[in-house]
């Protein structure tokens, strides 16, 4: 096991999770699934080299099955073959319920009313992840996508807070 | 023309050291990078302090259990990296033992189990000579579920493929930490490359004092193809602050 598996891994699991649950999807409910894959999955997966990587990947799949469930979705591509972007007001409530300050209300509020990508990216730089470490999450195939996306997603989100 | 990405690694101090006295410069000399700059500054502090704020949150129960299970799993199934098959190696000074336990079981006796110990003779150069007992067993008329034949076959697959150093080497790494009844693999796989458990049975003093531990492998091994399995315990002492093998029970 090269992860240590103490509290602050889960709590870096529940960070992550903001950026990718939406809709009626609740963080804490990937974070569970997750948490349990890995232990129906103990041993094959317990020297992993990177046991985060896997489980937000985990989570990520949670995510797209939920959606599929409560959307009846079948596919999470419209009819071009794009990613679709799922929005739902649920989200910000979730938001509301977390006994967090009121400034980290507020960006987390604007983190989520921005695209998936942005989403993704900036939870995981708010996990103080390196690039490489987003690159292997994101599926991102050059480390030059990874810091544009996310030179990108800052800008906007300076440019959100500050409207 | 400076990449925004050059100007954002150089507020998170992540640009690498050769490029960033040029960054430097062009932030200095333009007011635009000057705004970029800050902003990345700000955003990331931002981040930082949203991450702080959602990670100071109380974990859910049902988390925090969670979490114990799987670091209780990681007590107990430790495993070592690097690899190493049982039969992977052929050990040509243990034939000559095989043969000789093969003649000697044909001798006469039926046996339960055979149990080998290693006695270190401390003669330089570190050669060990190998005692070997077996077990009489009462009834001499009824062998328990092993002929003699299959005993030493099980003898000489042991020894005949068993890498010693190896084996003593790695798991040398991880006995100390374990405590009694903890189970444990090596990457050791047996005659039917499945992955060998082990389970730390006992530690005790052996009667020279010595700092000892009884390591089972967890349920019947395969030695061969066509063995149904066969019980198989180690025992290692500690000598000179390194463990040896002192002595390998096989019974069916």
């Amino acid at each position: 096991m090269k992860e240590k598996l103490d509290e602050n891994f889960v709590k870096s699991l529940v960070l992550i999770a903001q950026g990718i649950a939406k809709g009626k999807c609740d963080p804490y409910d990937l974070v569970n699934g997750a948490m349990e894959y890995l232990i129906k999955n103990k041993e094959k997966y317990m020297d992993h080299p990177n046991l985060k990587a896997l489980a937000v990947l985990k989570m990520k799949g949670l995510f797209i099955d939920d959606i599929r469930k409560s959307k009846n979705f079948t596919s999470l591509t419209d009819e071009d073959g794009k990613e679709m972007e799922i929005n739902d007001e649920q989200q910000m409530d979730m938001v509301e319920k977390m006994e967090v300050s009121s400034e980290a209300k507020k960006v987390l509020k604007i983190i989520k009313s921005m695209g998936e990508k942005c989403q993704e990216i900036l939870m995981l730089a708010a996990d103080q992840m390196s690039m490489q470490e987003m690159q292997e999450i994101t599926g991102v195939k050059s480390l030059g996508t990874v810091l544009s996306r996310l030179s990108n997603c800052r800008k906007e989100l300076k440019g959100l807070l500050t409207a | 023309m400076i990449d925004e990405t050059k100007i954002m690694q150089y507020a998170d101090g992540t640009l690498p050291e050769e490029e960033k006295e040029a960054v430097g410069k062009a932030i200095e000399s333009n007011p635009e990078l000057k705004k970029l700059f800050k902003d990345y500054q700000e955003s990331a502090d931002i981040l930082f302090n949203l991450g702080q704020s959602i990670k100071s949150q109380t974990l859910p129960n049902s988390l925090k259990e969670k979490l114990k299970v799987l670091n209780e799993t990681q007590e107990k199934v430790i495993k070592i990296k690097k690899p190493f098959t049982f039969f992977n190696i052929f050990k040509v000074q243990y034939a000559g033992i095989a043969a000789a336990l093969t003649l000697f079981f044909y001798g006469g006796f039926y046996t339960q189990g055979v149990m080998m110990a290693k006695k270190n003779t401390g003669i330089t150069g570190g050669k060990t000579e190998i005692q070997m007992a077996a077990k009489k067993e009462k009834n001499k008329l009824k062998p328990v579920g092993q002929s003699k034949n299959d005993l030493s076959s099980s003898v000489s697959n042991v020894y005949k493929f068993f890498n010693e150093e190896q084996f003593v080497s790695d798991v040398s790494g991880i006995i100390d930490d374990l405590k009694e009844g903890d189970e444990f693999e090596l990457s050791l796989k047996d005659g039917a490359g499945t992955l060998i458990k082990f389970i730390l049975v006992k530690s005790y003093q052996s009667n020279n004092g010595l700092e000892c531990k009884n390591i089972a492998f967890k349920g019947k091994t395969k030695l061969s193809r066509s063995d149904l399995g066969t019980n198989i315990e180690l025992d290692l002492c500690k000598r000179n602050n390194k463990y040896q093998l002192v002595s390998i029970n096989i019974s069916k």
